[in-house]
């Protein structure tokens, strides 16, 4: 604390509004002392006056700045709550509409899918009809009875779908729906883990050919339940398989390629 | 920003996005280490085995083996074979359940001998019955196969002294398969539920690990319609999994192949596991206990304990 007593009785003066922004002389040293800090008073002085009219205390820049930011600020704040409110819940709904459009198919979708399972269904017919001609396979049958039924149907189904090529089951038009229903299923994580899984397995190096067996010695990746759930059913006797890249459609007993698509994994 | 996204999902998900499944209360299960209490091979004949039974051997329980991912042909395959009977003598099991690839490879019908009736001819004769699912190694005509057991089905179920057993086929789980499981598990009064399939829900693998796809459909199903235990395998270790949500998961992919140290030491699912050797369960059911000893290829006991049944 010093004593005004001391300095040769210079007295204190307060900074006050009067002496502001004008480069009023001050003979005083004790006064020097205030000027680095007249800043900060400047401040002070616009706080104690805040319930003067706005006009008086915001002709400074720095006042000015100030208030500007603060507006600023609560423009910001009101977007953030005000804004966000309707916002977020309308695009959640957009969200809900989108994939409620995807999993619903157009009347031209729901044709091209309902032709695929025509086209698998006629495959059973035939399968059946050949079927019938072999002894009946047991629910519980020894090993040799099994193997004579694998190869007599597999044998009979090829020969009587000689010719048969790729593109009878899954056509063109249904392998774009299909690939499509897994690409809106497979999005981001999911179709990354659906890849690797995928690219694991050992039977991403089977040949894919219609009307061939499906290599007995290899490995069958399960197939995720999501994805069973995305794609057309299939009679009984067929199972989707992926193989790679490739959809193919196995049959059950013979273990044959029915028919397969590419570039089915988005 | 993030402060009011968090605020709004919670408000969302709490109140419409939440499925309403009802869930049963959660019942903790104890499982009991039962190193203090050795049992002798009470009801079988005198028989010197490598390690003491513990399961209780009571004269009228229903006991089973559990193993999986047998079928390799190999002569670690026939080891493990040879321990099981051995052990069959104290503990005289009439079912073995296997959790699929049960023939690997090749499944021609000397396949079929070499890699399963061969290795398992003694249990065979003495009345064992095999109920198999299928693996991805597996070829679906397996169903047909009558040592199997599977009545020319993919999936099925078979009761035993008042336990229900579902053999499910993990490989191919789709929209057909998932609604024969509810509706059988909805429909059933049986006190035990035990399902068993391939591809692990939960598992501490390192090479394959638990298959969360599996785990979404089928374990909520589970908690619903009170499944007990479930086993299975794919995984070529054995792995008791800590309780989840009450129901007992085993992984027992280690009785024909074995990936040796494969269990992730650091897994927080692992209640006990064995990855140095195969190994086998042996499970005997008295009223609401589940007792179970698993066995290594040379005879050793891994993991013993008992489960409760979920009320």
């Amino acid at each position: 604390m010093i004593n005004p007593a001391l300095v040769g009785g210079a007295t204190m003066r307060s900074v006050s509004g009067p002496h502001l922004g004008r480069r009023k002389p001050c003979n005083d040293w004790l006064e020097l002392c205030f000027v680095p800090v007249r800043l900060q008073d400047h401040i002070r002085f616009v706080r104690a006056r805040k319930d003067e009219p706005v006009e008086n205390h915001r002709s400074s820049p720095l006042v000015k700045a100030r208030y500007l930011r603060k507006a600023l600020l609560t423009e910001v704040f009101l977007m953030k709550t005000v804004g966000f409110c309707y916002i977020f819940p309308i695009i959640l709904m957009f969200l809900a509409v989108s994939v409620t459009a995807q999993n619903a198919f157009t009347p031209q979708q729901k044709t091209v899918i309902s032709g695929f399972e025509d086209h698998a269904k006629d495959y059973i017919k035939l399968r059946e009809r050949i079927d019938n001609t072999l002894p009946n396979l047991p629910k519980k049958a020894t090993k040799e009875q099994i193997q004579a039924h694998h190869d007599a149907l597999l044998k009979g189904v090829q020969h009587e779908r000689f010719g048969a090529k790729q593109g009878d089951i899954f056509t063109p038009e249904a392998s774009v729906v299909i690939r499509q229903m897994i690409k809106d299923e497979f999005k981001g994580r999911d179709r990354a883990d659906l890849r690797k899984r995928v690219f694991e397995g050992e039977d991403t190096k089977v040949r894919v050919k219609v009307n061939v067996e499906y290599p007995e010695s290899k490995e069958v990746m399960d197939m995720p339940p999501q994805l069973l759930l995305t794609l057309p059913q299939l009679p009984k006797q067929l199972k989707y398989r992926l193989v790679g890249t490739y959809l193919l459609l196995v049959d059950r007993e013979n273990e044959m390629i029915v028919d397969y698509m590419t570039n089915a994994l988005p | 920003m993030k402060r009011h996204l968090l605020i709004y999902l919670a408000l969302i998900t709490t109140t419409s996005l939440m499925p309403s499944v009802s869930v049963r209360p959660q019942v903790s299960k104890k499982l009991v280490a039962s190193k203090n209490v050795p049992v002798p091979a009470a009801a079988g004949p005198r028989v010197t085995l490598p390690s003491p039974l513990r399961l209780p051997v009571e004269k009228n329980s229903l006991k089973i083996a559990v193993f999986g991912d047998t079928g390799s042909g190999k002569p670690e395959q026939y080891e493990v074979a040879r321990m099981m009977n051995t052990y069959q003598i104290a503990f005289p099991f009439d079912a073995v359940i296997m959790v699929g690839d049960n023939i690997y490879g090749s499944n021609k019908a000397t396949d079929m001998k070499a890699k399963f009736e061969d290795p398992y001819t003694s249990l065979e004769s003495k009345g064992v019955k095999f109920y198999a699912c299928l693996g991805n190694h597996d070829s679906s005509n397996e169903r047909f196969y009558e040592l199997f057991n599977m009545k020319g089905e993919e999936y099925y179920k078979f009761d035993k002294n008042g336990i229900s057993f579902y053999a499910l086929n993990s490989t191919y789980m789709d929209k057909r398969q998932l609604d024969w499981i509810a509706t059988k598990l909805a429909a059933d009064t049986n006190k035990w539920k035990i399902a068993f399939f391939h591809h692990p829900p939960f598992s501490s693998g390192r090479f394959h690990g638990s298959d969360k796809k599996m785990r979404e459909v089928l374990h909520p199903m589970f908690i619903r319609y009170g499944v007990d235990v479930v086993f299975t395998g794919h995984d070529h270790i054995y792995e008791r999994i800590k309780p989840q949500d009450g129901i007992q998961y085993f992984v027992t992919g280690s009785g024909g192949q074995l990936r040796k140290g494969n269990v992730n030491k650091s897994s927080p699912l692992t209640a006990a596991y064995f990855d140095t050797d195969l190994a086998f369960m042996l499970v005997e059911f008295v009223k609401d206990q589940m007792y179970f000893q698993t066995i290594s290829r040379t005879g050793q006991t891994v993991d013993s304990g008992v489960v409760s049944r979920r009320d």
